[in-house]
């Protein structure tokens, strides 16, 4: 309930929405938007770092999806292709692609562990544990980070975050993966660290 | 620290089901997933880490997400609009629901004072007058009082507004989101619910109030651009709008402080409150729903019209469920669990309407 519209059930919701809006109905078009707008707003602000971009690309795509109703899938998972829609936009615009090219480069030298522990010994006045994951978030890759994202706080399943990141459905599940054990590790670690020093990282391997 | 059931965690806390639960429990997950937890002893304590740890993480996600303002939402609802609008499509598009908004006319008209206002506010820079509304979309309800005596709003989550006369307010209808926003347009009191984890602000011209849980009232006059806030109880934290940062140059109120904003451009004046009618709560005793026998259908009818949401009864079954009840604290989200409590009907929200499934009524 307090949720916002994240995690609202959206088992169908949408997609009466979504087929009303495909048949020319404007109101329908109008709660989609109200629906969806938010989220979109917070993804793209992940995405891109330029605020007005965003909202153009926002902008656009909602334009460009009135202007195509008539020839739009009447069946679609309505909220990851909106999402997919977006990324895919404020990427194609430029100085993204650059982030994503080499994923598994980027995952294995954000997984530095070394790096992890200065940072949390930097910050060793964020006791609380929300602190703490946020700080262990900012280790992972952005693409790790994303998929973390659209997972726990947008309420994707695997498949969906594949679809919306453009990859197969296994490298998503990898990512999440990767992304989470990293995070675990840091997790147990920052929890002990204060009275298990090095210890910590065998918690896990 | 952790043994073997490390596996068995990986996988639990990458389990889109139980985050879903654990993010927004409902009846059905809440018994999928006890009745797992039951079935062996050792989950319990793996049940109360995985959801540790989503719960930490969806928090910080939360913390970390950047979430657009609602000026940015509706802006761009007006800029998509404008360029959606082709005269050639001539299907009976249902624009505006007319029977769904209870006053006419009047609060039409009060909606388009209001917005003009608004978007003055919000744009100094870019003059351009909004354009009148085509389409208002169902989840922003519009209150206006035309009456010459106060009138009492009972918002969804527990909040009670005294509108004075000649003033409007307008808010999502549901209430629902991650904070709690209201426009103001002239002057009232607000008796705000608490609830920690979701802001309350109302913006009135171009200052914003925000709180948690108090008792205030705001006076503003659109023509001089004169805002006050007045505070009864509780803290409550005052900035303008068009600062990008509520850090900056904001001023915290305590009980009986008022702030005076003459204009858009001096510093605002922090002062006793001298008017002590400005903080005097005349709202009545809270409105306590005592059911006895009643039908469902009935319940949910004095509850839709006390906190101005629809809420369709859908899949009701042919003979009556009957329900004696007590309904006094809370929102309008804590009532309608309760409800489920004692009853089992389920409930949930869609295009900003409540559906409550009663095929379960016992």
């Amino acid at each position: 309930m307090r949720k916002g519209m994240a995690w609202e059930k959206r088992v169908d919701s949408s997609s009466e929405l979504w087929r009303n809006f495909c048949n020319g109905d404007k109101e329908a078009f109008a709660d989609l938007y109200q629906i969806y707008a938010r989220p979109l707003f917070s993804y793209g602000y992940r995405i891109s770092d330029n605020e007005n971009q965003v909202k153009d690309a926002i902008q656009d795509l909602f334009v460009e999806l009135w202007k195509s109703r008539e020839n739009l899938d009447q069946a679609v998972n309505v909220k990851s292709y909106l999402f997919k829609s977006l990324r895919y936009k404020l990427i194609r615009q430029g100085k993204f692609s650059t982030v994503y090219t080499s994923e598994e480069l980027m995952d294995q030298f954000m997984n530095n562990e070394q790096s992890v522990e200065s940072v949390i010994s930097e910050k060793e006045a964020h006791r609380e544990r929300t602190a703490q994951v946020r700080l262990a978030l900012e280790t992972l890759s952005a693409r790790q980070q994303e998929a973390i994202s659209l997972k726990f706080y947008h309420g994707f399943t695997n498949e969906e975050i594949a679809s919306i990141m453009a990859v197969n459905y296994q490298s998503a599940t990898n990512i999440l993966h990767r992304a989470l054990l990293s995070l675990r590790k840091h997790f147990t670690c920052a929890a002990t660290t204060s009275f298990l020093g090095f210890f910590c990282f065998l918690d896990f391997f | 620290m952790i043994g073997a059931d490390n596996n068995e965690l990986e996988q639990l806390i990458q389990n889109d089901k139980f985050i879903r639960w654990v993010i927004a429990p409902d009846a059905s997950s809440d018994q999928y997933w006890h009745s797992w937890q039951n079935e062996y002893y050792s989950r319990k304590e793996l049940v109360e880490e995985a959801k540790q740890i989503v719960l930490s993480i969806y928090r910080s996600e939360a913390a970390n997400t950047v979430n657009p303002t609602d000026d940015i939402i509706r802006q761009s609802w007006q800029k998509i609009n404008n360029q959606t609008q082709n005269p050639e499509v001539s299907k009976p598009v249902r624009t505006f629901r007319w029977y769904k908004y209870a006053a006419a006319a009047a609060v039409i008209i009060a909606v388009a004072i209001t917005w003009v206002k608004l978007g003055s506010a919000i744009a100094p820079v870019n003059q351009t007058v909004p354009e009148p509304q085509t389409v208002q979309t169902k989840s922003e309800i519009v209150i206006s009082n035309s009456e010459s005596r106060d009138k009492i709003i009972n918002l969804p989550d527990g909040s009670r507004i005294i509108l004075a006369k000649s003033s409007a307010i307008t808010y999502n209808r549901l209430f629902n989101n991650d904070t709690r926003e209201i426009f103001l347009s002239g002057e009232a009191f607000f008796e705000v619910a608490k609830d920690a984890t979701r802001p309350f602000y109302v913006y009135s011209g171009n200052v914003v109030t925000k709180v948690l849980g108090t008792s205030f009232r705001i006076v503003s006059d659109s023509k001089t651009d004169k805002v006050t806030v007045a505070v009864k109880t509780g803290k409550v934290t005052v900035f303008r709008k068009n600062k990008e940062q509520e850090d900056k140059d904001k001023y915290i109120l305590k009980p009986s402080e008022q702030l005076v904003f003459e204009n858009v451009k001096t510093n605002p004046l922090k002062q006793i409150v001298a008017n002590k009618a400005l903080i005097e709560n005349n709202l009545p005793a809270v409105t306590q729903f005592d059911f006895e026998s009643a039908s469902l259908p009935s319940i949910l009818e004095a509850l839709s019209k006390h906190y101005s949401v629809e809420i369709v009864n859908s899949n009701s079954r042919p003979e009556p469920c009957l329900v004696t009840a007590s309904l006094s604290d809370g929102s309008l989200y804590d009532k309608l669990n309760f409800l489920h409590k004692v009853t089992g009907i389920e409930y949930y929200v869609k295009n900003q309407v409540i559906y409550v499934d009663s095929k379960e009524c016992k």
